[in-house]
């Protein structure tokens, strides 16, 4: 269980920290002991990924103080847009610290682990359409924070 | 390059994490009026257990590679030696984990001003399916009983050995 530990650990750390900010080494913690809690349940690497990310994202989400849902503009869905250059140099944690934690949630999924919309709809518990917008919005603010 | 936030599991929280989900274990932590430099090389120095744990007869390293070390230990049960059992360790600075099939054993510390937080667990690692978990249930409950009496009674002897208590 150790060794499994110092494996799935940096992983969840790497979701805790960029949702929760400073609520991240709590949110972690409350991760770690739901996923190992569950570990007799959980066969293979894939499957303790997907379990290990389901449960860092609801305890940072939940840690940061918000569970709310984003409901879907139909105005926004149009907007397929572009990926925001997360390649500069700057402070991702101030920038991040001025989204809700919900658009935190779907930046880090998409940016950090590389979900598209359908996985990331099952991660958050949400219909692909909700994510789609919360994606947009994310970016949009992201993009307006980091220029200005 | 960005750099996204993130967060490293410190030794102690670590160690509370695998407090909570070990059944069969207990934990306990306390502030140790020393500074971490002397808590830590002299809880670090495993041969030197057997000064703070009088369970123990014996630890000896034999064989170390980086952080993993693999050592003998001699339990004493009623003044006897008992037969050395191997125990594998990862040790660096701040952590320590000790295990053998039936046993383990985990220290953890952080500088915590001039004094040292001090984090120690032990006892039957249980884990399996909820069916097995559940039988093993009164032999967790026995191994957490005792550990609570157990633990606080190293910590006095690492405090003794550092001269902090008499």
């Amino acid at each position: 269980m150790n060794e499994l530990l110092t494996e799935i650990a940096p992983y969840v750390g790497r979701i805790c920290g960029a949702v929760a900010l400073d609520s991240g080494d709590d949110a972690a913690q409350e991760a770690l002991v739901a996923i190992f809690r569950n570990l007799p349940s959980l066969r293979d690497a894939v499957a303790l990924r997907a379990w290990a990310r389901r449960i860092a994202v609801r305890e940072a989400l939940r840690a940061a103080g918000s569970r709310r849902s984003v409901p879907v503009d139909p105005t926004t869905l149009e907007a397929a847009i572009s990926e925001p250059d997360l390649s500069g140099d700057v402070d991702v944690r101030t920038v991040l610290a001025s989204l809700d934690p919900v658009h935190r949630a779907v930046l880090v999924l998409r940016h950090l682990d590389g979900l598209d919309e359908r996985e990331m709809a099952s991660v958050l518990d949400v219909a692909p359409g909700t994510v789609k917008s919360r994606l947009h919005r994310a970016r949009t603010a992201f993009r307006a924070r980091w220029s200005a | 390059m960005t750099e996204w936030p993130t967060v490293e599991l410190r030794p102690l929280d670590r160690l509370r994490v695998m407090a909570r989900v070990l059944p069969g274990v207990w934990m306990e932590e306390r502030v140790i009026d020393a500074p971490f430099d002397d808590v830590w090389a002299f809880v670090s120095d495993l041969e030197r257990a057997p000064e703070f744990d009088t369970d123990l007869h014996s630890v000896k390293v034999v064989s170390q590679e980086a952080d993993r070390l693999k050592i003998k230990v001699r339990a004493d049960v009623f003044g006897l030696a008992m037969p050395p059992t191997p125990v594998a360790v990862e040790l660096r600075e701040g952590w320590c984990w000790m295990r053998s099939p039936l046993y383990v054993v985990g220290m953890a510390a952080a500088p915590e001003g001039d004094r040292t937080r001090f984090g120690h667990l032990e006892g039957v690692p249980l884990h399996g399916s909820p069916s097995v978990q559940a039988l093993q249930r009164p032999i967790a409950w026995v191994s957490r009983l005792r550990h609570r009496r157990h633990i606080p009674h190293d910590i006095d002897g690492i405090e003794r050995s550092l001269g902090l208590r008499a």
